[in-house]
């Protein structure tokens, strides 16, 4: 099903946060790893992706490394301590949102 | 597109020109990473390029994004203050000059801070970064410099060495400007991240060149200053985990060392010293002693008969026996009270602590230890005037910066505010030099 990109838009940050938060990734494989926890839904480009992982690094919410795997230096995010508060306060944002809004459009599928 | 103009168009959507080779390295391996996946996947070469480079996206918004991200930012409040405490130290003086009727330079040093203000602008706006490619060539040839200027054009003022005449016109003071090197020193160890317990003896044979202008100087004390200042920023590197070694020992081992150079400099000049020399470390080691230095006695009194707000007439009067052109906060205490020096003394504290608020959380290594270095100078300016002026140990005629007078002063404070507002400005738009390690983490903050 095809989603408008506006419901998106605002909520990557906390997305990308969520991922790190179970482990540290590297761009391409945050891209990867969000397309295949959404079903193909979310598909982020890396034109997006990277300015928001750079205003996350300038806000402090991550940080970063180099690491060397199989001969390639990959540049890693991590989560850091605000981070992980920047996460718990959006998510918590977002569940009463999207609390309000089914109960909105349950209400009104039920008229 | 191709790869090539896909960067060229996100690359000119983005201003500040420094920020550009690390976003570009990391898009290139992401363009990278895609490719292969799509080689995988059973397309060509060709095929796999083109698609990589589609699946990035629109290169003009991407790069506008960037670009607000990726901006020089001036640190305009920490400006504002800097230039309030330069006004207010200036007005201090001219309002003691005009109360006591005496020539307290005011002129002078109005003139001096606005140089200084100058040169903190100026420096702002310098990249700080470029230090640390040259830190130790910059390092030597500041050494050099300062040993050879005492050397061929070094003057004795008041008693005191160290004074260099540059071509008559301006002289400066070495016992000053060796400060400056402190950040240096900071650069250099930056050199040597990655290293195991060589760097630590590198470290410390890199003190050599702070230590001969001293040496130069002819003052034990400022020899012995430089060599624990360089070791307080050695422990500093060593606890961020900038060297492959065991962070508690080696610590513990400078810490160490750091408490035997007083005792052994004291004991030296004990045995060794002229009695001057006897008298003023006693002076330091005890300064609560009945038999303190007379300079001691007279800041005590002054302190004594201060109030806590509004002058004290017999405080002014012991100051207007003599004109103490440095001792400027000893006439704040008395001419508006503790309140009003406390102040003043805690204007320049929050100053310091929020540069260095902002150093520490730098991303950039080299800018968090440059603004450590700078911190600690100028923490170390103020903290030993203070406790001069104050009677608390013996005045080791040591420059405050907002307050003290003198060129070379009002030089070494604007470089090193600079210093800092240079690393606050560049934050978010220089990358460190990589540490490459096979399967083990290093921070590139």
């Amino acid at each position: 099903m095809a989603i408008d990109r506006s419901l998106l838009s605002g909520s990557n940050g906390m997305l990308l946060l969520k991922l790190l938060e179970e482990k540290d990734l590297y761009g391409y494989e945050m891209i990867e790893m969000l397309r295949e926890r959404s079903m193909n839904v979310f598909e982020l480009k890396a034109g997006t992706l990277y300015p928001i992982l750079h205003k996350l690094e300038e806000q402090r919410c991550v940080e970063t490394y180099e690491k060397e795997v199989a001969g390639k230096v990959r540049k890693y995010y991590r989560i850091t301590k605000e981070g992980k508060k920047q996460l718990k306060a959006k998510t918590e944002e977002w569940n009463e949102y999207s609390k309000a809004v089914s109960q909105v459009l349950g209400g009104a599928f039920c008229g | 597109m191709d790869r090539k103009g896909y960067l060229e168009v996100l690359e000119e959507q983005i201003r500040c020109k420094k920020a550009i080779p690390f976003i570009q390295k990391e898009l290139e391996d992401h363009i990278e990473d895609q490719k292969m996946a799509y080689l995988a996947s059973g397309m060509t070469e060709y095929e796999a390029e083109e698609a990589a480079v589609e699946q990035m996206g629109d290169p003009v918004a991407a790069g506008m994004e960037l670009d607000q991200v990726h901006r020089p930012k001036m640190a305009w409040g920490m400006i504002g203050l800097a230039g309030a405490l330069y006004f207010a130290g200036f007005l201090v003086r001219f309002l003691v000059e005009a109360a006591l009727g005496v020539d307290f330079l005011s002129a002078k040093v109005g003139a001096s801070y606005l140089f200084s203000f100058m040169i903190m602008i100026g420096v702002c706006f310098w990249d700080y970064s470029r230090i640390g490619k040259w830190a130790r060539e910059l390092t030597i040839l500041a050494s050099v410099v300062l040993v050879l200027g005492i050397g061929f054009g070094g003057n004795v003022i008041n008693g005191s060495s160290g004074w260099v005449s540059l071509g008559g016109i301006v002289t400066v003071n070495v016992r000053i400007l060796i400060f400056l090197m402190i950040p240096l020193y900071a650069a250099v160890l930056y050199q040597y991240r990655g290293q195991g317990y060589g760097s630590i003896g590198k470290g410390l044979l890199w003190t050599v060149p702070l230590v001969l202008p001293a040496i130069a100087c002819g003052s034990f004390y400022l020899v012995l200053w430089m060599m624990l200042l360089c070791l307080l920023i050695l422990v500093y590197a060593v606890s961020r985990g900038w060297y492959q070694i065991k962070k508690k020992r080696t610590i513990g081992g400078l810490a160490l060392m750091g408490c035997l150079l007083p005792s052994l400099s004291v004991g030296y000049l004990w045995v060794f010293g002229a009695t001057y020399q006897k008298e003023r470390a006693l002076a330091i080691l005890s300064p609560f002693h009945s038999e303190t230095n007379e300079t001691v006695r007279f800041f005590r009194t002054v302190v004594s008969d201060s109030r806590f707000v509004g002058g004290s007439t017999e405080a002014i009067n012991m100051l207007a026996s003599g004109e103490r052109t440095e001792d400027l906060l000893t006439y704040l205490l008395s001419f508006y009270g503790i309140l009003v020096t406390v102040l003043l003394v805690g204007m320049m504290a929050v100053l310091l602590g929020v540069l260095f608020h902002h150093a520490a959380r730098q991303k950039n290594q080299l800018g968090r230890m440059m603004g450590f270095a700078c911190m600690v100078v100028l923490a170390r300016q103020i903290l030993v005037y203070t406790a001069g002026c104050l009677g608390l140990t013996v005045p080791q005629n040591v420059y405050c910066p907002f307050l003290g007078s003198g060129g070379s002063g009002a030089l070494m404070t604007g470089v090193l505010l600079g210093i800092l507002l240079s690393i606050y400005r560049y934050q978010n738009v220089i990358s460190d030099v990589k540490i490459r390690k096979k399967s083990r983490q290093q921070t590139t903050e």
